[in-house]
């Protein structure tokens, strides 16, 4: 390719004509991209050091909402990003217990149903929390940060209706 | 070809009108009380320096807000309580007097409308600057509202149990 081929290709693609077909591509892709990323794939900014060390204080990552689509259900130990506020402000927690489940911390122990869950999530970090067992209600979650070293009441934790559960972070 | 371009562009004009309906029609009530949320943190915000015009009519428009009752019951918040709007107001003031600034913003909003009253869950930042030190925090709370004529205005801020321990 001669050169000035190359700089008549590269004007071209950035300012290409505006064809009807132009336009229709770009239409297209404009209504595609805020449909994935407003619905499907929202991206989120992490602000909190209630995850450490699995998510780091301040970061990004995208919620993934098709994963509580179509009666999908969550998962004990699994990392899911919770409507707290509006669809602007997020929990990212680990669902710890499910409905009927009963937790409770006994001197840092985290127990799921009278035993310490499996899985290097249920101490991630040293604490020294106690709380009295009780018993998840029918149509909600118990949701916990990994990090436990703060006080226990400084840590937004607790049972929370799986209606307001919107996704998983993709990483 | 022009079969599926025909049905693009009819896509896109439903979507765009779906969306053009429901931006006029569908978030009227829900406007009015996202915009009481920017009004009364518009209040309470101050810069370095304040004019004393500024204060009054900020002193002014903040009973506009409310009931004649307000309650407050916020983990930490220092006038919580039930108090008439009067009292409300100075005490807020006061309180307003000792900062050099205030910068509140709201970062979410989550409004449930039952007929003339609602709810609305909101999480805010507060960056405020007193006696030399600044402070950095955000809260959590619900705000309690009931429609007069064709206002919206506060009753209540309490702390939120959307997750409970």
């Amino acid at each position: 390719m001669e050169r000035d081929d190359f700089v008549d290709a590269f004007y071209r693609f950035l300012f290409p004509k505006l064809t009807k077909a132009y336009l229709l591509r770009l239409g297209v892709l404009v209504v595609v991209t805020v449909g994935f990323f407003g619905v499907v794939c929202r991206p989120c900014v992490i602000d909190g050091a209630s995850m450490r060390p699995t998510y780091p204080a301040h970061g990004f990552v995208f919620c993934w909402r098709p994963a509580f689509w179509f009666g999908r259900k969550p998962k004990r130990g699994q990392v899911v990003m919770a409507r707290y506020a509006g669809r602007n402000v997020m929990l990212l927690k680990r669902v710890v217990a499910l409905e009927g489940d009963t937790v409770e911390f006994q001197n840092g122990v985290l127990l799921v149903n009278g035993k310490e869950p499996e899985g290097a999530w249920a101490h991630a970090t040293e604490c020294d929390w106690n709380l009295p067992q009780r018993t998840v209600e029918p149509g909600n979650v118990y949701l916990i940060g990994d990090n436990r070293s703060m006080p226990i009441e400084d840590h937004i934790f607790g049972q929370m209706s799986v209606k307001r559960l919107e996704g998983v972070p993709t990483w | 070809m022009k079969n599926v371009k025909n049905i693009v562009l009819l896509l896109v004009v439903l979507i765009a009108g779906v969306w053009g309906v429901w931006f006029f029609l569908g978030r009227g009530e829900e406007a009015k009380i996202r915009q009481r949320f920017l009004d009364a943190v518009g209040i309470v915000n101050k810069q370095a320096e304040e004019k004393n015009h500024t204060l009054a009519a900020k002193t002014l428009q903040f009973g506009y807000l409310f009931g004649d009752q307000v309650t407050v019951n916020i983990h930490h918040f220092p006038y919580n309580g039930t108090n008439d709007i009067s009292e409300f107001t100075s005490l807020v003031f006061r309180g307003r007097a000792m900062c050099q600034s205030i910068d509140l913003s709201i970062l979410g909003l989550e409004i449930e409308i039952n007929g003339d009253s609602a709810i609305a869950r909101c999480q805010a930042r507060a960056k405020v600057s007193a006696m030399g030190t600044v402070y950095d925090e955000k809260h959590h709370f619900h705000a309690s509202l009931q429609k007069v004529g064709r206002k919206w205005i506060f009753l209540s801020f309490e702390d939120d149990d959307v997750i409970k321990k």
